[in-house]
C-alpha cells in the first residue's frame, strides 16, 4: 500500500467517523419526544397506602399525591415547582412542600404560601378504573 | 476563465480556473465564503430546531429550554445555531467592510455592493426574529419597542407593523408571523440572494481583483 493510499484511508475513516457521530447526535434529537405524550399512572395500591398528612412522590409519574388528615379525597399535585419547574419535596416538620430552587413553598393543597412562586402547584385529576392503574389527567382549572 | 464556467452550473460553482489573486487568503480573508458556510449551518441545525420548537406564546419558552436541557444534544444543536447566527453577522459586516476597503464596489460591480447589501438587511432580520422565537421576556419586549418602531413610519405605519410582527394584541398569530419569517420567508430570500451574489462575481471577472 502506498503512503499516499493509505493516508487516503485514514482521512475516509476519520471523516467517516465524524459523519456517524453528528448523524448519531442530530438522530438522537430529531427522535427525542418530549413528555407531552407521556403516560402518567400510578398503581392502585398506592393510592390505597396513601395515609393522611404524609403525601408519596411518584417521580415516573411527576407526582405528589396527598391527603389531608380526616378527609378521604387523594390530591394529585404535579412535582414541578411553578416558578421555574424544579421538583419541589415534602417537608414533614412544618408540613409543607418547599422548592430547592428559590425557596418557594406550598401548602399541602398546593396553595403559595411563600414566593417567588405565583401561582399554585397544578392539580391532576385522577382516574381510577377497577383492576387498572389510575390515571393523571388535568385538572380544569381552579 | 472559461466561458463555460458561465453557462455550466457547476463550473460556475466551482469553476476549473480562477485568476491567482483572487485565490490570495490575505486579500479576500474568506470572509464572504465564511459567510456562506455560517448560512449552510444554520439551515442545518434550524431544520433540527424545527422539529422540537414550538411556535405559540405559550409552548414556545418552554420548547426552548426542552431543547437546551432535556432533549439529547439539544444544548449542542441549540448552541451551533445560535452562535453561528451572531459570527454570520459578523462575518458579513467585516466582509462588506473589506469589499470597501479594496474598492471592490466600484464598477462594474455595483450592483453586486447593492445586493450584498440586501443580504445584510435580510440576515439582520433573520437574526432578530430569531432572537423574537425564544419568547422570553426580552423577546417580548423587543417585539414591543420593534412594533412600535414599525408603527411610527408615517402613513403605511400600522400596515407594516402588523405584515412584519404580527397584530398588536399577542396570540398565536404572532409568533406564527415570526416564525414563517424566520424559517420561511428570509432563508428563501437569502438563497436566492445569495446565488445572484456569487454569479455576479463570476459574471463580473472574479472575486475583488482589480480589473
Amino acid at each position: 500500500m502506498s503512503t499516499r493510499s493509505f493516508l487516503r484511508l485514514i482521512l475516509l475513516a476519520v471523516g467517516a467517523s465524524i459523519v456517524a457521530m453528528m448523524s448519531w447526535g442530530a438522530a438522537r434529537f430529531a427522535l427525542f419526544s418530549s413528555e407531552v405524550g407521556r403516560k402518567r399512572e400510578i398503581p392502585e395500591e398506592t393510592l390505597v397506602r396513601l395515609r393522611g398528612d404524609d403525601p408519596v412522590h411518584v417521580p415516573d409519574a411527576g407526582v405528589w399525591l396527598a391527603k389531608r388528615g380526616g378527609d378521604s379525597e387523594v390530591l394529585a399535585l404535579d412535582d414541578r415547582c411553578t416558578h421555574l419547574g424544579c421538583r419541589y419535596k415534602w417537608n414533614a416538620s412544618p408540613g409543607q412542600f418547599d422548592c430547592p430552587c428559590h425557596g418557594s413553598s406550598f401548602s399541602i393543597e398546593g396553595d403559595v404560601t411563600r414566593g417567588p412562586a405565583s401561582q399554585p402547584l397544578r392539580r391532576l385529576s385522577i382516574l381510577r378504573k377497577p383492576g387498572e392503574n389510575a390515571r393523571l389527567v388535568d385538572a380544569p382549572r381552579r | 476563465m472559461s466561458s463555460a464556467s458561465f453557462s455550466d452550473f457547476l463550473l460556475h460553482l466551482h469553476p476549473r480556473t480562477i485568476p491567482a489573486p483572487s485565490a490570495t487568503v490575505r486579500f479576500t480573508w474568506c470572509l464572504g465564503g465564511l459567510t456562506f458556510w455560517m448560512f449552510v449551518i444554520e439551515i442545518v441545525t434550524g431544520g433540527l430546531l424545527m422539529l422540537q420548537y414550538v411556535p405559540t406564546p405559550a409552548g414556545a419558552y418552554h420548547s426552548v429550554q426542552r431543547i437546551t436541557h432535556v432533549a439529547p444534544y439539544g444544548f449542542f444543536v441549540r448552541n451551533l445555531h445560535y452562535w453561528c447566527g451572531q459570527i454570520m453577522v459578523v462575518l458579513a459586516v467585516l466582509h462588506m467592510v473589506r469589499v470597501f476597503v479594496t474598492g471592490s464596489y466600484a464598477a462594474p460591480r455595483r450592483l453586486n455592493w447593492v445586493i450584498g447589501a440586501a443580504l445584510l438587511v435580510a440576515t439582520f432580520m433573520v437574526d432578530f426574529t430569531g432572537y423574537l422565537l425564544i419568547w422570553d421576556d426580552r423577546s417580548l419586549w423587543a417585539w414591543t419597542i420593534a412594533r412600535n418602531l414599525a408603527a411610527n413610519v408615517p402613513v403605511v405605519g400600522a400596515q407594516v407593523a402588523s405584515l412584519l410582527f404580527g397584530p398588536e394584541q399577542v396570540g398565536d398569530e404572532v409568533l406564527v408571523r415570526l416564525y414563517a419569517w424566520h424559517v420561511i420567508v428570509l432563508p428563501a430570500a437569502l438563497t436566492i440572494l445569495t446565488a445572484w451574489h456569487f454569479w455576479r462575481i463570476r459574471k463580473n471577472g472574479g472575486i475583488s481583483i482589480p480589473l
